[in-house]
C-alpha cells in the first residue's frame, strides 16, 4: 500500500540533463518534470526540437546524454502526421493497436468516432483520422500522453472539437504534454509552458 | 473432363495439388507482410538466393530444399548485418548470388534443364517431405500472424508508433524477414524462383484492393491464393501447360480487374 501510495505521488515524468538530438545535438541539458495529471505545453520555433524531444520521450529516439524517468509502458504518443503510404487497415483496427477492440470502441464513442469504426483510416479526413488516434491512445490507458501538434492540420471546426477534448474531462486522469506553435491553442488551453 | 478425373488418381498430381492448395492458403500472408513492411526488395534478394541455393544442391548433390533454406537464411543475416539501406544490400546480394551460381554452374557443368527446373518449379516433382516441409512452414506462418496480429499491425501501421506503445520493433521485423525467407525458399519448388510473385505477392496486392481493413486483407489474400493456385492448377492439367505460368496469368488478370474495381470506386 505504502509503495503504491510512493508510486501514486511520483511525477509522470521527470527529466534531467538531457541532451537530445540525431547526429549532432539538437538542445542540451534540459531538465523538468511533469506531474501526475499536470498538462504542459512545449512551445517554441521550428527547428527548436520539439519533435525530436517528444520523440525521445516516446522512447523512439535514444537520448544522447541524461535521463528520462516515466513508466514507459503508460507512454501514448499521437503523431503529428500520419503513414504515406495508403494501406487497407480500418479505423477500429489503428484504435485497438494497443488495446481490446471493446475499449477501443468505447473509447471511439467518447471522441465521437464510433461510426467510422469500419471506414479504412485512409479514407477518412484529418479531423476523422486525428479522432481516431486519439481514441487510441485513451484506449492505450496510458498517464502521459504525448502529443504532437495535434491540430497542426485541421480545419477550423475539428479544430475547434480537438481543443475541447483538449479541455474535457476525457484527460482529465492522464497527463499531457503537447507540443504546439498554435498561438490560439496556447491561449484557449491556458496551460503551463516549456519554452524550447 | 475424363482425363482430368483420371489424372488426379495419380500420386505426382495429388501431391502438386496438395502443394498448391498449401501455398495458395498460406503463402499469401507472407505476402501481405513483405508488402506491408517495404521487404519488396529483400524478397528480390532471397528469389536470387533460391537460384545460388539450387545451383550449390544441384552441383553438389545436397537436399535442394534444405540448401536452398540455408543458403536464404545466411543471406537474410548478412543483409541484416550489412549497415547499407534494404534496396543497396539486395542489389549487393543479387548481383553476388546470380554471379557465384553462374560460376558454379559452368565449373560444376551442372545440366542447363536441371537449372531451368528452379526457375521455373513444377508441383508434379513435390515430394511427400516437401509437403511437410511447406505445411510446417505455412502453419508456423498463419500462426505468428494470428497470434501477433496486434503487433504486426502496429509495425504495418507505423514504426514508431509500434515503438512508442513499447514494442520490440526489432525482434518481429527479424522475425518476419526470417519467415518470408522460409516461405519463399519451400515455395520454390512449386513455382520456380521467377513466378514466385504469382503466389505470393499478387495475392496480397489483389486483397489490397479489394480490402478496407488488415485482418481482411489477410483473409482475402488467402482466399485470391487459394483460388489462383487451385484455377491455375486445374486449368494447367486441363490444357496441358505449365501451372507456373497458368497460375502467374490468372493472378495478373485478377490484379488488373482488382485495380479496376478500386480505379472505378474511387470515381
Amino acid at each position: 500500500m505504502g509503495q503504491a501510495r510512493r508510486i501514486m505521488q511520483m511525477p509522470a515524468l521527470s527529466v534531467t540533463g538531457l541532451s537530445i538530438g540525431y547526429e549532432s545535438r539538437l538542445l542540451s541539458n534540459l531538465s523538468f518534470t511533469v506531474s501526475d495529471k499536470e498538462k504542459v505545453l512545449v512551445i517554441g520555433p521550428n527547428g527548436s526540437g520539439k519533435t525530436t524531444l517528444l520523440k525521445t520521450i516516446a522512447g523512439i529516439l535514444k537520448p544522447l546524454a541524461g535521463t528520462i524517468k516515466t513508466d514507459k509502458a503508460h507512454i501514448a504518443y499521437l503523431k503529428q502526421d500520419w503513414p504515406s503510404q495508403e494501406f487497407p487497415i480500418s479505423a477500429l483496427e489503428v484504435a485497438s493497436l494497443a488495446s481490446n477492440t471493446a475499449r477501443a470502441l468505447k473509447m471511439m464513442k467518447a471522441t465521437g468516432c464510433a461510426h467510422l469504426a469500419k471506414r479504412s483510416f485512409f479514407s477518412l479526413s484529418g479531423g476523422e483520422r486525428q479522432r481516431v488516434s486519439l481514441a487510441r491512445c485513451l484506449a492505450q490507458d496510458a498517464s502521459l500522453i504525448l502529443m504532437d501538434e495535434p491540430s497542426s492540420f485541421l480545419d477550423r471546426e475539428s479544430q475547434a472539437l480537438m481543443s475541447g477534448f483538449l479541455k474535457g474531462p476525457l484527460l482529465a486522469d492522464k497527463a499531457v504534454m503537447l507540443v504546439t506553435h498554435d498561438p490560439s491553442l496556447i491561449q484557449a488551453l491556458g496551460w503551463r509552458t516549456i519554452e524550447l | 473432363m475424363m482425363d482430368l478425373a483420371q489424372l488426379l488418381t495419380l500420386r505426382p498430381i495429388i501431391l502438386g495439388f496438395i502443394g498448391m492448395a498449401i501455398g495458395g492458403i498460406a503463402f499469401p500472408a507472407c505476402g501481405v507482410i513483405i508488402i506491408r513492411n517495404g521487404l519488396v526488395s529483400l524478397r528480390y534478394a532471397l528469389m536470387h538466393g533460391i537460384i545460388l541455393g539450387g545451383t550449390i544442391s544441384l552441383a553438389l548433390k545436397l537436399p535442394m530444399n534444405l540448401t536452398v533454406i540455408a543458403v536464404n537464411l545466411i543471406l537474410v543475416l548478412l543483409m541484416m548485418r550489412l549497415r547499407f539501406s534494404l534496396s543497396s544490400s539486395s542489389a549487393l546480394i543479387m548481383v553476388f548470388t546470380m554471379a557465384f551460381a553462374s560460376l558454379l554452374a559452368h565449373v560444376a557443368d551442372v545440366p542447363s534443364k536441371d537449372t531451368l527446373e528452379i526457375l521455373w518449379g513444377s508441383p508434379f516433382a513435390l515430394t511427400s517431405q516437401d509437403l511437410w516441409l511447406m505445411g510446417s512452414v505455412g502453419l508456423v506462418l498463419i500462426l505468428y500472424c494470428t497470434l501477433s496480429f496486434k503487433i504486426l499491425s502496429a509495425i504495418a501501421f507505423d514504426k514508431e508508433t509500434a515503438i512508442s506503445m513499447g514494442l520490440n520493433v526489432r525482434l518481429h521485423s527479424t522475425l518476419t524477414v526470417v519467415i518470408a525467407a522460409l516461405c519463399i525458399s519451400v515455395s520454390m519448388k512449386t513455382l520456380g524462383a521467377l513466378l514466385l510473385d504469382a503466389l505470393l505477392i499478387i495475392p496480397a496486392l489483389c486483397a489490397g484492393r479489394t480490402s478496407s481493413s488488415l485482418k481482411g486483407m489477410f483473409i482475402q489474400a488467402s482466399a485470391y491464393g487459394l483460388g489462383f493456385s487451385m484455377a491455375g492448377y486445374m486449368l494447367a492439367l486441363l490444357f496441358n501447360l505449365p501451372v507456373s505460368a497458368m497460375l502467374s496469368i490468372l493472378s495478373a488478370f485478377a490484379l488488373l480487374i482488382t485495380s479496376l474495381i478500386k480505379g472505378a470506386r474511387k470515381k
